[in-house]
């Protein structure tokens, strides 16, 4: 089985964070990492982290392929390749931008048809921003939320824990 | 959702990667790697453990920039195939069907025109073998209880 989860947001949300985070707490499953990036470290196409994951019994083994968007918006027409195969979805938002802000990212979600993909949201960068899980939750409804702060590590791990079920349990339910 | 849209039997991806091996065998290719458009990795040749990774990079890359060149086909009209030309080796990716593409890495020594003249060879027995898995959806199912995370 092969998964795929792509973690969507505004340029600079953090999603590149998400992936090299993870990258080190689950460093013994890490299988390959792609970045392809700017002289500035913006992401241009290819940002993946590839993990491999066993069950406890040991018998079976997922590939889990995880991709970051790229944020800026000349980049956007590579998007299509990306956006087309998902299992999963992570809106990372940006706590110091507004939710109007925020929910441009979530219309390309839309746009290209995955608003019926499992989806987590990460409200990103709590230590700094002021946009409030109480204002995201009551535009998304019941969407699982994870609050994190990426580049401290805090809420990676939940976020990524948390899109993995749902996407496991849709896989289960439409088997 | 990206329900896998085939199932190999494992009678049929034996076939695939003996068909590989004979591929890369008889140009002396480096690699050989069979992926889907969705850069999963379908099989490989040399079928050992040390080349998988780089396999599943040139099955994610291959498919991608296929992807990306989707985008220009306005440009160059439909893709069948793309070249790359490196420093010490060349890679030819190139269609087998909507589904599915080959990636032949190789060095300079071997000429261009040989591995397009034996992969259309090879199209057509994979093919073949591709057709049949198309429809049969995914077996394996695993819920995120049993992983060991």
């Amino acid at each position: 089985m092969n998964l795929r989860i792509l973690y969507h947001g505004l340029g600079m949300a953090g999603k590149t964070t998400n992936l090299e985070k993870l990258r080190e707490i689950y460093s013994d499953y890490v299988s390959d990492r792609i970045h392809q990036q700017t002289s500035e470290g913006r992401t241009v196409y290819l940002d993946i982290l590839s993990l491999s994951i066993k069950t406890k019994s040991g018998d079976k083994e997922i590939g889990v392929e995880l991709f970051t968007t790229p944020g800026q918006e000349r980049f956007r027409i590579l998007r299509k390749w990306i956006f087309g195969r998902v299992d999963g979805l992570v809106l990372v938002l940006d706590s110091t931008r507004s939710l109007e802000e925020n929910l441009r990212a979530y219309e390309e979600v839309k746009e290209y048809g995955l608003n019926g993909v499992p989806m987590v949201l990460q409200l990103n960068k709590r230590d700094v921003g002021k946009l409030s899980p109480e204002e995201v939750r009551v535009a998304f409804g019941d969407v699982p939320l994870v609050e994190a702060v990426a580049t401290a590590g805090m809420g990676v791990a939940e976020t990524f824990r948390a899109v993995l079920k749902e996407a496991l349990n849709a896989k289960a339910t439409a088997g | 959702m990206d329900m896998i849209s085939y199932r190999l039997k494992e009678q049929e991806l034996e076939e695939i990667t003996k068909r590989l091996q004979e591929y890369k065998n008889s140009l002396l290719l480096d690699l050989v790697v069979l992926m889907d458009d969705g850069g999963r990795l379908v099989s490989f040749a040399p079928y050992v453990d040390s080349y998988k990774p780089i396999a599943q990079r040139v099955a994610i890359i291959g498919a991608a920039v296929v992807g990306a060149v989707d985008q220009l086909e306005h440009v160059i009209s439909s893709k069948k195939s793309m070249f790359f030309s490196g420093q010490e080796k060349n890679m030819y990716v190139h269609l087998i069907n909507s589904k599915f593409m080959l990636a032949s890495v190789f060095s300079h020594k071997v000429p261009l025109g040989s591995v397009k003249l034996f992969k259309e060879r090879l199209s057509r027995e994979l093919a073949s073998l591709l057709d049949s898995a198309l429809g049969r959806g995914e077996s394996m199912l695993v819920r995120f209880e049993d992983l060991a995370l």
